[in-house]
């Protein structure tokens, strides 16, 4: 693209789409097609400033009714999003009343074609939305390469904007809410307030989970009384959050940004985990964003949808995507899947059903970023999936046949390895910032380069120190375990049963494991991985 | 329920306590700033605002001595006018000085010179609204966890020690003494005779930045001392010259012009006759520098607010006046001299000739005599010489700190 920023043109429009920059640091968003440097100011929820905005909109929410409290979250939720630009705001107004509007005709319409319409309008613009701020220059990106591909050498210019807090999430919101509201599942929400507060609630805003309106929306009327239990649990899930966040996730992503950034530079072990460190810091990293956003929301009495359930102890791909992020997998089955498996259903279902499976996933590709890599990221799983319903039945036939003296448990640890690789291979296009970076990534790993010599084995050039290793390796372990007796037993409950002295004990080391050996200080705490979406 | 919440209650408070401790543990409020607090009310006469320009040259024992004065030195690493209009401020909840002398260098910096260095103020275990001000005008609020020490350092796990120390030290240390330096901090180290030339040469940093913003704060520190019934003075006391990357702010202000406005009496400290002795880099003075600029600020408080000065301590300071050093050696034999320029004075000298590690332990040698010392080093490396010099007529010790070294091409 060329270098002409039309930021700095006179037009209305672009000074509109001109987001703040405030400072020249690089962007640390994920968003890798954005091609401006620049940082927002927004309050990510790992943030000390995150914390003290919780405790006062907690204090102001108690001492209010109960029947306007929604009214406090709405605003509080509006000033956490114009904290970061008040742009943002803007966005989220516009798309708030126009996807309320289209949703109340579609409910009033009574004819089905009318409702369609209103259905696909409505739709039509909250996507319009997103493919401006998030798509329009890579579509003009991938416009370029086909040209340059036929021979045409041709530069457009590029809008310089920033993409809209958390405009991927709410997107997804009102095409559910929309979808379910011509569905009949929902009538639509004749209060303005309440819709608004259900894309804007603040713990889920920027990176989740995708709620369902009919879900989210009741909770803002009748919030679960005050206990103090939940209470307590809530406060746990936050601070075991910023442990996952701030103790092993960032410190896992000084050692994949390293190798990542410059990939040339490492040889194929250091490569290699590099790649698994990945895998670890994206799944903590954004289950430590669930966990303080699910911990926020239930101190308001709201409850958010689980997110994550132990994906890699998944068997399969698929029973992969019933563990990673649930939200979003429970949209694509119900709103892209599940209707294309309707609309196929008199075709050959043999043929269709794979096809669905790598379209829903080339979606998700999409969606999580407007880049190569996140599409070739998508159809990796679309095509994984579509295999394993391929290959099932002969999977089955050999399984029988060949696990003979196998024990089951042998057998399950195969598949969840063979899983877990698979994923892993996958993660390799979603962190690479291009695709010449994976190809240089798989290259490395693939020819095993530089496996014989010692220097591939130095793992102190990573950018960790040994200490930050010891505390890595100690800090897995403990989140191991805790997630493993977490899954049977709420620890954030139970825990409050134990004895005093016990549970103080185990809190305060839990409060100050984050204040010590938290990777953060003389630089702020990187921003989440899924708020670039 | 209620037993519920006073458990909470409870649980908060020990957890605020020891996010305290560590926050003191971890605290960069420097030493100045952390006495300042330990000063009974209302007590100063005096005191001497700025950066490390200000605190490292002016000493209160000198100008006390002479004087009869209650002064102290109050300022941070590269701070400028708008971080000393924020002391000012602080520094007005305790004391009502009756004179303000603020060093001029401060007044040349469009910015703080490293931001970080604004902690050693703020960290001084105080929470108020005027550090926090000062916070942000420095770091947006998305960092404000940087106010609290324990939040902003990331302690190297690797290397534990200096943190570990640091907390045992706030732990074990009499909370109740005053550094008897007052806020000033010596530079024991005297530039070497290359840097001193280097820095003769070197021409000034041109800057890109503009002071203008910083004019309000001084306007504001000016009228704060007017409606305080505080004298202001600006002193100056002239660098040999500002270089460098870390100097990109400097940007130097007309003080005079300023001064002359505002009916401020300016006190210029004459540097026409320093010599190397008298520097620690091209910015500041060494502990020579110090002692000659301390007694002329001495005199010249003395002529602007009528006090008296004690005449023989100005004559057994003044004595601390010497024209040249010199350390020159053949092979691993090495001679230091020290020439005072009045030679009638009766100087007592101690040297420790010292190995410039860390710890400064693995080769010592103490050695009494004269302005002049002959000794020998045992094998090639740096080094230092520590003298300590007294005026037998006086009870001020200056130390001061000759580096060296003793090259292996020297023994072929």
């Amino acid at each position: 693209m060329s270098g002409e920023f039309l930021c700095q043109s006179s037009s209305v429009l672009n000074k509109l789409a001109c987001f703040s920059i405030r400072d020249e640091n690089d962007v640390k968003f994920y968003d890798k097609d954005i091609p401006i440097k620049g940082r927002v100011f927004s309050m990510q929820l790992s943030t000390f400033i995150f914390l003290i905005f919780l405790l006062i909109v907690f204090l102001i929410h108690s001492l209010l009714p109960k029947k306007v409290r929604w009214v406090w979250l709405l605003i509080a939720s509006y000033l956490f999003c114009l904290y970061a630009d008040w742009r943002f705001g803007i966005v989220l107004l516009i798309d708030t009343i126009i996807s309320y509007f289209m949703g109340m005709l579609i409910f009033k319409a009574e004819q089905r074609k009318k409702k369609k319409a209103y259905l696909l309008s409505g739709i039509l613009l909250a996507l319009s939305f997103l493919f401006a701020f998030k798509y329009f220059n890579f579509s003009i990106n991938v416009f370029e390469d086909i040209l340059r591909v036929i021979g045409i050498q041709k530069d457009f210019p590029a809008f310089k904007w920033l993409l809209p807090l958390g405009l991927s999430f709410y997107t997804f919101q009102i095409i559910s809410y929309l979808l379910d509201i011509y569905n009949g599942v929902i009538q639509a929400e004749k209060n303005i307030g309440k819709y608004a507060l259900y894309l804007a609630f603040f713990p889920k805003l920027i990176s989740g989970p995708i709620e369902r309106a009919d879900h989210l929306i009741e909770q803002f009327s009748n919030p679960k009384p005050f206990e103090y239990q939940r209470f307590v649990a809530a406060l746990l899930r936050i601070f075991w959050g910023f442990f996952k966040k701030l103790v092993i996730a960032d410190r896992l992503g000084v050692l994949v940004g390293t190798v990542f950034n410059n990939p040339t530079d490492f040889y194929a072990p250091q490569t290699i985990v590099a790649v698994l460190s990945f895998s670890l810091q994206i799944y903590i990293d954004f289950s430590a964003y669930c966990d303080i956003a699910i911990g926020a929301a239930s101190l308001f009495g709201i409850d958010l949808v689980e997110n994550f359930n132990m994906p890699y102890l998944a068997q399969s791909v698929t029973e992969f995507w019933r563990r990673w992020h649930i939200s979003l997998t429970n949209w694509l089955r119900d709103y892209i899947f599940i209707p294309l498996n309707f609309a196929a259903r008199r075709k050959n279902a043999k043929i269709w059903l794979p096809i669905n499976i790598v379209i829903v996933f080339l979606v998700s590709g999409i969606w999580h970023g407007a880049n190569y890599t996140f599409i070739i990221w998508g159809l990796l799983h679309g095509i994984y999936q579509a295999l394993e319903g391929i290959t099932q039945k002969w999977r089955k036939k050999l399984d029988k046949r060949f696990s003979h003296g196998i024990s089951g448990f042998v057998r399950k640890t195969i598949e969840v390895l063979i899983t877990f690789l698979l994923v892993c291979f996958a993660w390799i296009f979603f962190r690479a910032n291009n695709i010449h970076v994976a190809a240089t990534v798989i290259g490395r790993i693939v020819t095993l380069s530089g496996s014989l010599h010692a220097v591939a084995w130095d793992m102190s050039v990573l950018g960790l120190t040994p200490a930050d290793y010891v505390i890595l390796i100690a800090a897995i372990m403990i989140f191991t375990v805790f997630e493993i007796i977490n899954q049977k037993h709420n620890l954030f409950f139970r825990s409050q049963s134990w004895l005093l002295p016990v549970r103080w004990l185990v809190y305060l080391i839990l409060i100050f494991a984050v204040i010590l050996f938290g990777y953060f200080g003389t630089f702020t705490a990187s921003d989440f991985i899924y708020a670039g979406f | 329920m209620k037993k519920k919440w006073i458990q909470f209650t409870v649980f908060a408070i020990i957890a605020c306590f020891l996010f305290g401790l560590l926050n003191s543990a971890a605290s960069m409020a420097n030493q100045g700033w952390k006495d300042f607090y330990k000063l009974p009310r209302n007590t100063l006469d005096i005191v001497y605002m700025g950066n490390s320009h200000n605190y490292q040259t002016f000493q209160p024992q000198i100008v006390d001595d002479l004087l009869s004065t209650n002064s102290y030195v109050l300022g941070t690493s590269g701070e400028n006018i708008v971080v000393s209009y924020f002391e000012l401020k602080e520094l007005l909840k305790y004391q009502k000085p009756k004179a303000v002398l603020l060093e001029t260098f401060t007044l040349d910096f469009a910015d703080v010179i490293v931001p970080v260095f604004i902690y050693q103020f703020i960290d001084a275990n105080r929470l108020d609204f005027n550090r926090l001000k000062l916070q942000l005008k420095y770091y947006p609020l998305d960092e404000l966890y940087n106010y609290f020490p324990i939040l902003r350092l990331r302690i190297d796990w690797n290397n534990p020690k200096s943190f570990t120390e640091g907390f045992k030290s706030y732990l074990f240390q009499s909370n109740d003494e005053i550094d008897p330096k007052r806020g000033f901090i010596t530079n024991y180290l005297v530039i070497t005779p290359d840097k001193y030339q280097e820095a003769q040469i070197k021409p000034s940093t041109a800057s890109n930045y503009s002071n203008e913003k910083n004019l309000v704060y001084l306007d504001k520190f000016v009228t704060l001392c007017k409606e305080n019934d505080i004298e202001l003075f600006f002193s100056v006391v002239p660098p040999l010259s500002v270089s460098g990357e870390a100097f990109k702010y400097y940007v130097p202000f007309d003080y005079q012009s300023y001064a002359s406005e505002k009916n401020i009496e300016v006190l210029r400290v004459d540097t026409s006759n320093f010599i190397d002795l008298d520097y620690y880099d091209a910015t500041h003075v060494s502990i020579f520098g110090s002692v000659l600029s301390s007694v002329q600020i001495a005199e010249k408080i003395s002529e602007q607010m009528g006090l008296a000065i004690d005449e023989k301590k100005l004559k057994d300071y003044r004595a601390y006046t010497f024209s040249e050093y010199s350390i020159s050696n053949s092979g691993n034999s090495f001679s230091f001299s020290i020439l005072p320029i009045d030679q009638k004075v009766p100087f007592e000298y101690q040297y420790f000739i010292k190995r410039s590690t860390a710890d400064n332990e693995d080769y010592s040698s103490n050695q009494e005599g004269s302005n002049r010392i002959l000794f020998e080093v045992p094998s090639p490396g740096e080094y230092i010489i520590e003298a300590k010099i007294r005026n037998l007529e006086s009870d001020y010790v200056l130390t001061g700190i000759f580096p060296f070294a003793y090259m292996e091409e020297e023994n072929k």
